[in-house]
């Protein structure tokens, strides 16, 4: 998958540069995460503003990567789109995942 | 065996574009999966639902031929799925079948009746389970649900009611 990367301070961002993230790059969204992770990014922004759909697999590569992170770390969200943040309302996932309208807000909460 | 559930239905310009029926069909892999989703967004986007409602159908048609391709065809390619999507004044139709193993019973209880099972507990990362949420979104997002299993076809059906009010 496409990635921005970029760091506001200690914090690591990646904004996802697909528009779809569905069932066919979900394990390749996971690969990645993880590989974040093992990069020494315990807690870490993914910038979700070029992402039109998400579906539940998706959704899944996001919670393995929470999973993965343990309790000593965050994978936070941001820029998150109306229909996208439906869905993590939906699954009840905007309760498991911070959310923050952009990687400034982000980094004024985690840093 | 289905349910109706009380939402508020979307609204849609009456008489505009209504159709009768569109049958389309696409191999069993999952790059195709958006093909037929965005599709399905496209037809609903011309019949003049509002875009969230639209989005809702297109989560639903994605959830249901992700599951076929996964789970009936146990993501072995060369298989068909197969859409039907329908529009009358009352509602929206969208059956997706496929040739492969039926549903098993359990998943189709979820898919019909919803689970009221807690996912997770709060602060306990590792009991979030990564799947298993497709078929609770398609029963959560539809008004009626249907799943039938034939000697060589399931369809699993979902029915959006349809408000005839306006357009968006």
């Amino acid at each position: 998958m496409r990635y921005e990367e970029r760091k506001i301070g200690d914090l690591f961002v990646a904004k996802v540069m697909e528009s779809r993230i569905a069932a066919d790059l979900a394990p390749a969204l996971k690969a990645d995460l993880i590989e974040f992770v093992k990069r020494g990014h315990r807690t870490f922004v993914l910038d979700l503003s070029e992402v039109t759909f998400i579906d539940s697999s998706g959704l899944g590569a996001l919670i393995a990567s929470l999973k993965v992170i343990g309790d000593g770390g965050e994978l936070a969200l941001c820029g998150a789109r109306e229909n996208v943040a439906s869905m993590f309302k939906l699954t009840r996932m905007n309760k498991v995942f911070r959310m923050f309208g952009n990687p400034e807000e982000a980094a004024a909460a985690l840093l | 065996m289905a349910i109706l559930k009380k939402r508020r239905p979307p609204s849609y310009s009456r008489g505009r574009n209504l159709l009768k029926g569109v049958r389309f069909a696409v191999d069993s892999e999952l790059e195709n999966v958006s093909l037929v989703a965005v599709a399905v967004n496209s037809m609903c986007a011309l019949l003049g639902l509002d875009t969230v409602s639209s989005g809702e159908v297109e989560l639903c048609v994605a959830e249901a031929a992700t599951n076929a391709i996964r789970h009936a065809y146990h993501d072995q390619p060369g298989q068909t799925v197969a859409i039907l999507f329908s529009v009358t004044e009352e509602h929206l139709q969208i059956e997706v079948s496929d040739n492969g193993t039926p549903m098993p019973a359990e998943q189709e209880r979820r898919l019909i009746h919803g689970t009221q099972s807690v996912e997770f507990r709060k602060g306990d990362r590792m009991s979030l389970a990564e799947g298993g949420r497709g078929l609770q979104i398609i029963h959560d997002l539809m008004d009626e649900v249907s799943y039938v299993r034939g000697d060589h076809v399931n369809r699993l059906r979902m029915t959006k009611q349809l408000q005839t009010s306006r357009v968006k």
